[in-house]
């Protein structure tokens, strides 16, 4: 049996990699496992120069999910080269960097320092962070926006490309379709919905940044139909996130259509999560006869 | 180092209005932890609601029988449903995590400063002090009379303490803060310990500072990892340069020198 899967030329053991942002540069969970056993390490969102991020508090607690609005704080491409990279060469997983920026110059500039990199298997372009007050959102909601920005990328950089999409867009399609023809070699779904929680004895927002993205349980079906009708739209392969907490919730998003799965919020709740998840996703393969995943990958939408 | 771990509630106590201790059986955390660090602990078995784990300073450690115990209040369904926790059943604990205070090297005048719940740390924190024979007292400040807590632990110790509540119930009446600068002027300290809200450490860490003493506190700030990896915890301080920035409560601290932390763009600012 086996569990491995590809992705825009990038080799995985299995289909259940990190979420941006949930899990650092890797360091801090290789305290609990070994990394080996990651499909592949997606890392925090990183940009041109440092970003400080936003004011506290910047986690809310909401039913079955988490408002969060980091605001992309980050140390800058030069330092995660110098001092987070080296420390992943020998974690014996793909390392995909996930850039972020204002401008598509800034875009530009960070796909072409990072191209030549061996370490880096691939780029996932994040268009749709709700927590920066200017750009990388606009990107994210406008299909002309968005798919220029991945043209001009495609053209810096031979690494693989995958492209993050927003959920807060009135057509999933339209984006994903755009991107998807200006040579996105995979899409990522989905970031973070944009909501909020006000705290009723201060009468103020509760998050700094008054609002943030939902992440966890709370997100998984909104999230599940959008992989779901994407997956059928596009013929590049479909990275699935949002709420994903267990190998049965990894399972639907594959059955969705994803050929592979991102966790985030699930580690903070149990820093275990990514290799249950595989583990479990292992199990139900062996109890129904599965040799490998490419006939569950969206068995749902397949059958009907 | 496996961080993770069941552990069993051997007491549960209520301390007072909505307050609780809770014992847990853990040879691995009692051992190991050092005042100031953190445990994350994961309130329901199963579901989604409360999804994160909630943070709880160490507030004793009984090395012999291999207990450490928490000292919390209910502020939300969190805390309500620890509540009704009983003693043998198990909770899921992450750590210990986080910076430890200090110890200071010299011998020296101590004075720790609490606020309401911010005697959960320090009280673990005296006791260390004490085994090491520092000069330590501490001031408790509460609201009111029944809020003050852990004054038995404290006669136990043997431990100099003044009470100071708000409403003048018990205690010398005004605001912890009021009382430290009362103390400060009378006596010459050497290190400072506290925590509780934000606008005390802030009046706290001022005090100090325009006198030379220096100290740590010990911060709160939502989590959700707790181990450094989400940046959510954020809170303003002094980078290295003396530049602005945020640092990690869950990693670079809960424990911060007076110095580093910046009171200024805080939460309550
Ligand atoms: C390092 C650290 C150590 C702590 N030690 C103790 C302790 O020893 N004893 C104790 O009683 N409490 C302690 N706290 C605070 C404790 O974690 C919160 O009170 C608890 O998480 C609230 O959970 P809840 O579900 O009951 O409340 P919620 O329903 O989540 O929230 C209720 C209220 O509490 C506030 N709150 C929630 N989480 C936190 C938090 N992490 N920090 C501060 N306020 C919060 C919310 O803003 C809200 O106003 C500590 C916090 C930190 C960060
Ligand atoms: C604290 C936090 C930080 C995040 N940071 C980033 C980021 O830097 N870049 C990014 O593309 N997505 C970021 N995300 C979004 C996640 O990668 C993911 O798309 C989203 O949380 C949905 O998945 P989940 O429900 O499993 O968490 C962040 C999410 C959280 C909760
Ligand atoms: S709680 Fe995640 S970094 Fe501190």
């Amino acid at each position: 049996m086996d569990l491995g899967i590809e992705i825009a030329g990038i080799k995985m053991k299995n289909p259940v990699m990190s979420a941006s942002g949930c899990f650092g540069y890797g360091e801090e969970y290789s305290a609990f496992y070994n990394l080996e056993e990651m499909g592949a390490l997606v890392v925090k969102g990183t940009t041109l120069e440092p970003r400080e991020g936003n004011l506290p508090p910047r986690i809310a607690e909401t039913p079955a999910g988490i408002l969060n609005a980091v605001g992309l704080q980050n140390p800058g491409i030069d330092y995660v080269i110098k001092k987070e990279l080296p420390a992943l060469k020998g974690a014996g997983t793909p390392v995909i960097i996930n850039i972020a920026g204002n401008l598509e110059e800034e875009y530009l500039e960070l796909a072409k320092i990072l191209d030549p990199l061996e370490e880096v298997q691939g780029l996932e372009v994040n268009i749709s962070c709700p927590n920066v007050k200017q750009g990388g959102m606009a990107f994210g909601t406008d299909e002309k926006a968005a798919g220029s920005l991945v043209k001009a990328i495609r053209s810096v950089t031979s690494k693989p490309l995958i492209v993050k999409l927003s959920p807060n867009v009135t057509d999933i399609r339209g984006m994903a379709l755009a991107v998807e023809k200006e040579g996105a070699d995979a899409i990522s779904l989905v970031n973070t919905f944009l909501g909020m929680a006000i705290d009723i004895h201060r009468k103020k927002p509760v998050l700094g940044n008054l609002v943030g993205g939902l992440s966890g349980p709370a997100i998984k079906p909104l999230s599940l139909r959008m992989v779901w009708q994407v997956s059928q739209e596009v013929k590049v392969p479909v990275i699935g996130m949002g709420g994903i907490m267990t190998a049965e919730d990894a399972l639907e998003f594959i059955m969705a259509g994803a050929r592979a799965v991102a966790v985030g919020t699930a580690n903070f709740v149990n820093p275990y999560s990514i290799p249950e998840i595989v583990k479990g996703i292992r199990k139900f393969m062996e109890e129904h006869d599965y040799e490998d995943l490419s006939p569950l990958v969206g068995a749902a939408w397949k059958g009907v | 180092m496996a961080m993770l771990r069941k552990a069993q509630i051997i007491k549960h106590d209520r301390e007072g209005p909505g307050i609780y201790r809770m014992d847990f059986f853990s040879p691995e955390v009692s051992s190991r932890v050092i005042p100031g660090q953190f445990i994350h602990l994961k309130i329901r078995e199963e579901g989604y609601h409360p999804l994160l784990r909630r943070p709880f300073s160490i507030y004793d450690v009984d090395n012999e029988r291999g207990l450490f115990s928490i000292l919390y209040r209910v502020v939300g369904l969190g805390t309500r449903i620890m509540a009704k926790r009983q003693p043998g059943e198990l909770m899921e604990i992450m750590g210990p995590l986080g910076a430890p205070f200090t110890l200071p090297e010299e011998k020296g005048k101590i004075i720790l400063v609490a606020g309401g719940m911010g005697f959960a740390p320090l009280h673990f924190l005296i006791k260390k002090l004490l085994k090491r024979n520092m000069e330590a007292e501490i001031i408790l400040g509460a609201r009111k009379a029944e809020e003050l807590m852990g004054e038995n632990d404290l006669v136990q110790l043997g431990v100099n303490f003044i009470l100071a509540t708000e409403d003048g119930s018990r205690g010398f009446q005004g605001q912890a803060t009021d009382l430290l600068d009362k103390k400060l002027r009378e006596g010459n300290y050497d290190y400072l310990y506290s925590c509780g809200p934000y606008p005390m450490l802030k009046k706290v860490a001022s005090l100090a500072l325009s006198r030379g003493i220096k100290g740590e506190v010990s911060l709160e700030e939502i989590m959700a990892c707790g181990v450094g990896a989400c940046l959510g915890c954020a809170y303003p301080a002094k980078g290295d340069k003396g530049d602005l920035t945020y640092k990690k409560v869950c990693q670079h601290g809960p424990t911060f020198s007076l110095e580093e932390v910046s009171f200024h763009n805080g939460p309550g600012d």
